[in-house]
């Protein structure tokens, strides 16, 4: 670590090679392709880079990143939010790209789907609590609200899947 | 909504978020995101610069009257890598034929690989000839990478009414392998390049930067360079508006994502638009009205409307774009591949305000065995009202050769006019002609080499060789024949 905030890349390399896969599954948790997945973590790994000489606790590194990361990923997915798809209609000899949606399998696809409705940041709190398992004052500090602020965003976001889910179900 | 409500258990929550989040990782991620930290430990952004400061390096050419024999770049601000257009030249040498303006933008990168779509093309010993972008009456052309690797571009002006053509710049540096005109104002005085270096099938050691050139009575004065891309970054495409006051450029970053940005002259400042994450962004081009962009995006067309940051529009498609362009400032002409089998070919007019096609029109023909969907595989007249197409036929005994194609983009069979090889087609601004260079003109000896270009006139389907281009030769000097 030390090595690494004085600007060694290799130190830094190793560093990120150590948490990549788990920074890689927790993007990708949060966002809907591998690909925005990828430049979500090098947009944190960049950042951590940058500022890596003036982080004081290097026992918060982990934790700090993690928030790097989840800032990243809610960007992403705020920009991508303003893209209207406009749907065009479908060729007579092939289907349009959007004309069908896959079928729910099981009950797993069926949360992915509804996940994927969520605004960015109900997907982060889901992710970093019930895949991540943080406390919630990192989750606080995360995403910068209240402690208690945290509680009553998770509930509504387990809210807004279970409408979701009963939506898509009728 | 009828029903009970539907409730999740943290178990089931958990699995779903792992499932969604088991992904393979790249293996080159760990890499990208170091060599980015390694060479730009103050920049940050994975992609092009952001608003207010990815312009803040200006790079200044000392020219001289009549030659200019030495340039010096200053950079500015953050601690880059140094630039690799080294050199700009003026040689005051006339080509000894005539070239034609050809308003065609057409860039194929001179090396064996498509710069545009990141495909590795057939490899090559000799060097291609890129037709530049044109504006009215004006074109450039580029002659690329000399067997030795030794790269020099040749840079040349053209215009349709004039008998002479130009060598205007001669464009080398360290580290360089791609120098393309992209972008030219109708004068002649004002043009942008794409120069730097892209390698085949290593993205992340690519990296390929924006220029404005200023060429004042036929000599270039002043080379700005406009973008400071990060390795893995490339500058695909770029485009001044109609106004001339943004210019548009289009990056595809070393992952498969890509970002369009629009630049303003006046200010410098520089805004990333939404919507091609996670695909390539490839050629762009402005409405004619200044309004939209419409950009390649993967096998997406994306329309982008710079008036409002909120109204991005994605014409989804599940084909493969072979070109678009403009009709008026809302409609835009599409030809997509509709399929691998013989010839399928669909040209659309889609409504991008309405999200709607007003005009389709599909043709099957078994004499076209597949299209090729490379950048400049297809263009569109002038008048949008034909394509012109490099395609694959099959004769009977089952040798497949290239051929152009001539398709009325509003009905009939496609033309075959062309049967050898040929590398990108271009049009005449009236639409009376085509240029293409002629690669059966390369010689036996692939230190040496020599293409020519040829007009073919449309109305009579005679053909006229109108130049040879210069021979090279492996030092990486350039002589005329």
């Amino acid at each position: 670590m030390a090595r690494a905030r004085d600007g060694d890349v290799v130190a830094f390399e190793a560093l990120v090679e150590a948490r990549l896969a788990r920074l890689h599954r927790t993007a990708c948790a949060i966002l809907d392709n591998e690909s925005d997945a990828a430049d979500a973590v090098q947009d944190a790994c960049l950042s951590a880079w940058r500022e890596l000489p003036k982080l004081r606790d290097v026992e918060a590194f982990d934790a700090w990143v993690s928030r790097v990361l989840v800032n990243s990923c809610r960007m992403l997915l705020r920009r991508r939010a303003r893209v209207h798809e406009v749907a065009i209609a479908p060729h007579h000899d092939r289907p349009g790209p959007g004309s069908v949606g896959p079928e729910a399998s099981n009950e797993l696809d069926a949360i992915i789907r509804a996940f994927a409705h969520l605004d960015p940041d109900e997907r982060s709190l889901l992710v970093l609590h019930h895949l991540r398992h943080e406390p919630l004052a990192s989750i606080a500090a995360a995403l910068h609200v209240p402690d208690g602020t945290v509680k009553s965003r998770l509930h509504a976001a387990r809210a807004s899947l279970e409408a979701l889910l009963t939506e898509d179900e009728s | 909504m009828s029903g009970p409500r539907h409730s999740i258990t943290d178990e089931a929550l958990e699995r779903a978020l792992i499932r969604k989040a088991t992904r393979p990782l790249d293996p080159r991620l760990l890499e990208v995101i170091t060599a980015n930290a390694a060479a730009t430990p103050q920049v940050h952004r994975w992609r092009g610069p952001s608003a207010g400061t990815g312009t803040a390096i200006a790079w200044i050419i000392v020219a001289g009257i009549v030659t200019l024999a030495g340039v010096v770049f200053a950079a500015a601000g953050i601690g880059r890598r140094p630039p690799d257009l080294g050199t700009v030249t003026t040689p005051s040498v006339e080509a000894p034929s005539v070239v034609q303006a050809s308003p065609s933008r057409q860039s194929e990168c001179a090396t064996a690989f498509d710069v545009r779509t990141g495909a590795a093309m057939s490899p090559t010993d000799t060097p291609e000839v890129t037709l530049g972008s044109l504006g009215a009456g004006l074109g450039v052309y580029e002659v690329g990478t000399d067997p030795s690797g030794v790269f020099a571009a040749e840079i040349w002006r053209v215009r349709g009414s004039d008998p002479t053509s130009r060598r205007i710049a001669t464009v080398s540096g360290d580290g360089l392998n791609l120098a393309t005109p992209i972008d030219a104002s109708a004068d002649g005085s004002d043009f942008l390049l794409l120069a730097g270096r892209v390698v085949p099938l290593a993205e992340q050691q690519s990296c390929v930067d924006l220029y404005r050139l200023v060429v004042k009575e036929g000599d270039p004065t002043d080379v700005e360079r406009l973008t400071s891309m990060l390795p893995g970054q490339v500058v695909t495409d770029a485009a001044y508006s109609p106004e001339r006051d943004r210019i548009a450029y289009a990056v595809r970053c070393g992952q498969p994502t890509g970002a369009v940005l629009i630049l303003d002259v006046a200010t410098s400042q520089t805004t990333e638009s939404p919507g091609c994450e996670g695909q390539w962004s490839g050629d762009l081009e402005w409405s004619p009205d200044g309004r939209r962009i419409a950009v390649r995006c993967g096998q997406d067309i994306l329309v982008l409307d710079t008036s409002s940051e909120d109204a991005e529009v994605r014409v989804g498609r599940s084909l493969s774009v072979l070109a678009f362009t403009w009709t008026d400032d809302r409609h835009l002409e599409v030809a997509s591949v509709t399929s691998s089998g013989p010839g399928g070919l669909r040209v659309e007019s889609i409504d991008v305000v309405a999200g709607q096609i007003s005009d389709t029109w599909a043709v099957q023909d078994e004499a076209i065995d597949w299209l090729t969907t490379s950048y400049g595989a297809g263009t569109f007249s002038p008048d949008a009202k034909r394509i012109v197409l490099r395609a694959w036929t099959t004769d009977p005994d089952g040798n497949g050769s290239q051929a152009g194609f001539l398709v009325d983009a509003v009905g009939g069979l496609p033309t075959e006019i062309l049967s050898s090889a040929m590398g990108p087609l271009g049009w005449s601004p009236d639409g009376a002609y085509l240029y293409y260079e002629d690669n059966s003109a390369i010689t036996d000896d692939p230190s040496v080499g020599r293409l020519t270009m040829t007009r073919l006139e449309l109305a009579s389907g005679s053909t006229l060789t109108i130049t040879e281009l210069p021979s090279w030769t492996l030092d990486g000097v350039w002589r005329l024949p």
